[in-house]
């Protein structure tokens, strides 16, 4: 027994100081009093290697600063809070492997995370398998539509949320554009974007006129082809989900063709702030939509996380994975508080309905199909500002949209929530 | 649709083919030579772009062109030392053991990368010079970087066939991309050629890299994400053969573009077929060496 | 040289022995380690199918994916979409992997050396595009989620334990099927094919013939290897079919002994245990796992098995 505890210690990555009082737990406390004081567990699942390290590497940072608050503050009912952060390696069978092993060898009593659909939803059938709460941090409306669970919730934006406000702030702010253009990444993702961004136009009853529908595939070296397309179709308006490295290679692309002047509005329904801090004064102006963006609320939870995560890793929490991880500690946390135990169909009923803020604003949980509503979601239009070595929303252009307008109505998920 | 409008893609499609060629080059030639078939070619691509963000910010007053020049040094270094201490060991390998060992040096290479400069998009600015555009009839752009992309592409093909061709080393390398034993026949110190043929390799890819910077996000693992088109180029073209590179080169940039621009729901899959096509055809290639 | 009836004997007994172990091996291990296990032998058959063609015929094929990932994919949208018995969906995929592969295999046949891998890559990216793009069969890069162990006949294989049971037995049987394939006098021309494939020519034996059955032999394991992954993982997704998964066999084969039979399986072993401790362990894991791989290669190129013998051997001859 003692030799079995010692190999999946090997396994255990503990991060933070968590380590240390599990490791004196272990071994130096009778077993009775180690009870009360043994740490609550949350598995991560998050991309730290390949070429979507830009987005995982940012959320495991925004956990750990949420840990490193909680257990400040006396961690979660007198009890720390430990986190046991994996890379999933962007592949849904490197998710699988390892959401087992958060649950089986290390224990955990909760899983979050992910930066691909693909890997989240891979990890949906293993949340009921295993009865445990899988909190997803990627944007699929599947979470709570098709796939729903009682066990799995999404509390971000989903990708018919950010095109539908995409969409109404357009129609706001650009109205004498009707030759709308899409350029979208060739993935599920893509295509579902763009098909709720004609769909808000829709709902908006703009008269729109689809000049140009483009998709290219992940990784793309060349978006040259793309973009003489677009300025060939006279687009006025250009909606795109392209992120991470593909907006930004689109972006350096696009401008020399003066792509920016030529197109009136081009909007972004994914803009991770990294892409912003990564352009820096090559910037262009476009109208973005991130699930976090570190400058609009002044609040106190707003302004700690950014604090901290300069001081601790010297740079600004761009990617908004990482304003997402943090959220979903924090609401974690709350529930068991509110629930009083971590038995997990008490957080399950703590989750559903919990009112919380956190750096991205406040947010709700819907109870029918565990989707997280933003108070609001913002848009604005970058421009260069003198006090950033980058370029940041034009504060004149805040656009907000109520969540509560653009979630998808409970009759049109498709989720039919099982008991737990 | 319009002639011009045909003529300016196909401009556009030569400024990706010749960043294409920069990179194969260097793998065409140390695949033919050395037999190496290097799956960290696109890594030392990507290492060529990052030394060229960190030359061009560290160094005061540093010109794009003096950073992409020690950055290419860079990149020959190390070069050097991987074709010295971990390839020499198993140059009478199978081609699937040195595959295994180059894929290694991405795995080593990425995550240093990732230690040293950080998991956050980075971004080389287009040189002052060259940030504009021309302006064709049509109102349609014409990048001036593209047209330097594609003047440096020429520059080097025609650099690198003076020096195969015209030179006593290039036509040693010919020699022995044809026929190994006739090397040492010759008498000549092969490891030393080996090293020379190997930096020189890296040493274009590293260019390529620092050309690409203004184009790309520069970010870990973006050579996995093109050392595949770029096999695809050396192998459609013949291995060895820089006329083949230089031919396949264009047909993959020019059949993307078109590509993209007439069929776009078969982007992905448009350098497979190529492949596919050629390789059918001509099982070793359009320009066999031999 | 052992004597022709021992070497017969030696794999029988090995057989049932390690079944034997394998099997009562869920009774003292935790459920993880049953998971573990189980993903050890469906990648140990796919890098021993594989290394028919690496080790045994000499082929360097980067397009094994297509058989494993295509098998696995219609394994999953058989059993979801169709209310064959599991049984039926089972033996039909790894029929098409098997078609799919005589079919490839015709047209790569007349290639050589990195010619062949790379057109066995090319094709495999085919499939992988059309898994990608075929959203309203495949789900896209999303994938077909919530794929069920239905009963294997009579047998319940649903549970980790049960599955567990169900894969070992598919296992050993293939694994028993592919050695003897190797130990017959087809493996016997294929290994002499892999050493001189002109000399072969010369004895009036039809080269791409043996190839193209080696092919189709690889390509049908995979298959195997594929119809038990999808509903271990209960999700399939482009990645089974993406070239970068068709390197994970070879580099198995190449670090257990691509010489060997039973290499493959070592290196399985091996490959799964690392990677799983080394990602668990470290952010920079890709570092570690790349200068072990660099070391592995540059010290024992003859992979694990080739490593042992050479000292068996060594051993019997006495010091030189």
């Amino acid at each position: 027994m003692a030799k079995k505890k010692i190999t999946r210690r090997a396994f255990v990555k503990v991060v933070g100081s968590g380590a240390l009082v599990a490791g004196a737990a272990t071994f130096g406390v009778p077993t009775l009093l180690r009870a009360s004081s043994k740490p609550i567990k949350f598995g991560q699942l998050n991309t730290t290697s390949g070429i979507m390290a830009s987005q995982g590497v940012p959320g495991m940072r925004g956990a750990q600063i949420a840990q490193e608050i909680i257990n400040q503050a006396g961690g979660i009912m007198g009890r720390k809070l430990e986190l046991v952060q994996e890379d999933d390696q962007v592949k849904p069978s490197v998710g699988v492997r390892k959401f087992r092993k958060l649950v089986l060898e290390d224990k955990v009593d909760f899983v979050f995370g992910t930066n691909s659909s693909g890997v989240g939803l891979a990890c949906v059938p293993l949340a009921n398998e295993f009865k445990k709460i899988f909190i997803s941090t990627s944007m699929s409306d599947k979470y709570t539509g098709s796939n729903c669970s009682p066990y799995v919730f999404r509390i971000g934006e989903s990708t018919s949320m950010a095109s539908k406000a995409s969409a109404y702030c357009m129609v706001a702010n650009e109205p004498g554009i009707k030759k709308w253009a899409g350029i979208n990444p060739d993935y599920v993702f893509g295509h579902e974007s763009w098909d709720f961004f004609k769909k808000g136009m829709k709902e908006k009853k703009h008269p729109v006129e689809i000049v140009k529908e483009s998709y290219s595939p992940f990784g793309s070296q060349d978006y040259k082809p793309y973009i003489t397309a677009l300025l060939e179709s006279k687009a006025e308006g250009v909606f795109t989900s392209l992120w991470t490295g593909d907006l930004i290679n689109f972006i350096k692309q696009a401008k020399p063709f003066g792509f920016f002047d030529k197109v009136k509005a081009f909007v972004n329904n994914t803009t991770s702030f990294a892409t912003a801090i990564g352009l820096g004064d090559q910037m262009v102006p476009f109208w973005g939509e991130a699930r976090y963006y570190p400058f609009y609320r002044d609040t106190e939870i707003n302004r700690k996380y950014i604090s901290m995560y300069r001081k601790k890793f010297d740079g600004y929490p761009g990617a908004d994975v990482g304003a997402e991880c943090f959220a979903t500690v924090m609401a974690l946390k709350l529930a068991i508080e509110k629930a009083g135990t971590t038995d997990t169909p008490k957080v399950i009923a703590a989750l559903e309905g919990l009112e919380f803020e956190v750096p991205e604003g406040k947010k709700w949980i819907r109870p029918e199909d565990h989707s997280g509503i933003d108070e609001v979601v913002l848009l604005g239009k970058f421009h260069r500002d003198s006090k950033y070595p980058f370029w940041v929303y034009d504060p004149k252009t805040y656009f907000t949209v109520p969540g509560k307008e653009i979630a998808m109505p409970l009759d049109q998920t498709g989720c039919k929530m099982a008991k737990p | 649709m319009e002639l011009s409008y045909l003529i300016y893609q196909l401009i556009i499609g030569l400024s990706y083919s010749m960043l294409l060629f920069l990179i194969s080059s260097g793998l065409t030639i140390i695949f033919g030579l050395l037999n190496i078939p290097n799956f960290a070619h696109g890594t030392l691509y990507m290492l060529g772009a990052y030394f060229t963000y960190f030359f061009l910010h560290s160094l005061p007053g540093a010109s794009f062109v003096v950073a992409i020049i020690l950055a290419v040094i860079a990149v020959g270094v190390i070069g050097a030392f991987l074709e010295y201490v971990p390839l020499r060991k198993i140059y009478e390998r199978s081609h699937a053991l040195q595959l295994l060992m180059t894929f290694s040096f991405i795995l080593m290479l990425d995550d240093a990368t990732k230690y040293f400069a950080g998991t956050d998009f980075l971004s080389i600015a287009t040189p002052k010079l060259m940030a504009g555009s021309f302006t064709l009839p049509g109102d349609r752009e014409m990048p001036v970087y593209s047209l330097f992309i594609i003047l440096c592409g020429l520059v080097v093909a025609y650099l690198l066939w003076l020096g195969l061709y015209k030179t006593r080393l290039g036509k040693l390398v010919q020699a022995g991309t044809a026929n190994k034993e006739m090397l040492s026949a010759l008498g000549i110190n092969v490891p030393r050629l080996f090293t020379l043929v190997f930096v020189l390799g890296a040493v274009l890819a590293g260019l390529a890299g620092g050309l690409a910077g203004p184009l790309k996000a520069v970010s870990v693992g973006m050579g996995e994400t093109i050392i595949i088109t770029i096999f695809a180029i050396v192998i459609v073209g013949g291995v060895g053969s820089l006329k083949g590179a230089f031919i396949a080169s264009i047909l993959v940039g020019e059949l993307n573009t078109f590509g993209v621009v007439f069929f776009p729901s078969f982007a992905m899959a448009f350098t497979y077929i190529l492949v596919i096509l050629v390789l059918l055809t001509k099982p070793e290639g359009l320009f066999r060496i031999k | 040289m052992p004597s022709k009836p021992q070497t017969l004997q030696n794999p029988i007994i090995w057989f049932l022995v390690s079944l034997v172990i394998l099997w009562a091996a869920p009774l003292f291990l935790p459920t993880f380690y049953v998971y573990l296990i189980t993903e050890i032998l469906i990648v140990s058959l796919f890098a021993v199918s594989t290394n028919v063609l690496l080790g045994f015929t000499g082929l360097l094929s980067f397009g094994q994916v297509a058989f494993f990932g295509s098998s696995a994919y219609a394994v999953s949208l058989l059993i979801k979409g169709t209310s064959l018995p599991f049984a039926a969906s089972f033996f039909i995929s790894v029929g098409l992997s098997a078609l799919a592969a005589l079919i490839i295999g015709l047209f790569c046949m007349r290639l050589r050396a990195f010619y062949f891998a790379i057109l066995t890559l090319a094709f495999s990216q085919i499939f992988f595009v059309v898994a990608y793009k075929w959203t309203s069969l495949t789900g896209g890069d999303d994938g077909i989620v919530g794929i069920p162990k239905k009963p294997f006949f009579l047998f319940d294989i649903n549970g980790p334990d049960a599955y567990y049971h169900f894969v070992l037995l598919v296992v050993m049987v293939s694994l028993a099927l592919l050695y003897l394939i190797i130990r017959s006098p087809l493996g016997e021309v294929l290994q002499a094919i892999r050493d001189n494939s002109e000399r072969t020519e010369f004895l009036g034996l039809q080269v791409r013939n043996y190839r193209l059955a080696s092919f189709v032999i690889a390509g049908t394991f995979g298959g195997v290897a594929g119809a038990l992954f999808a509903p271990f993982q209960g999700i399939v997704t482009p990645e089974l079919l993406h070239w970068s998964h068709s390197a994970e066999p070879l580099m198995i084969s190449l670090l257990g002994g691509m010489y060997f039979f039973f290499g493959p399986i070592a290196g399985a072993v091996i490959f799964v245990f690392i990677k799983e401790w080394i990602t668990g362990f470290t952010e920079y894991w890709m570092f570690w796992y790349g200068l072990l791989l660099m070391l592995l290669i540059m010290y024992l190129p003859g992979g694990i098995m080739g490593f042992i013998s050479e000292h068996i051997r060594r051993g019997k001859d006495g010091p030189k």
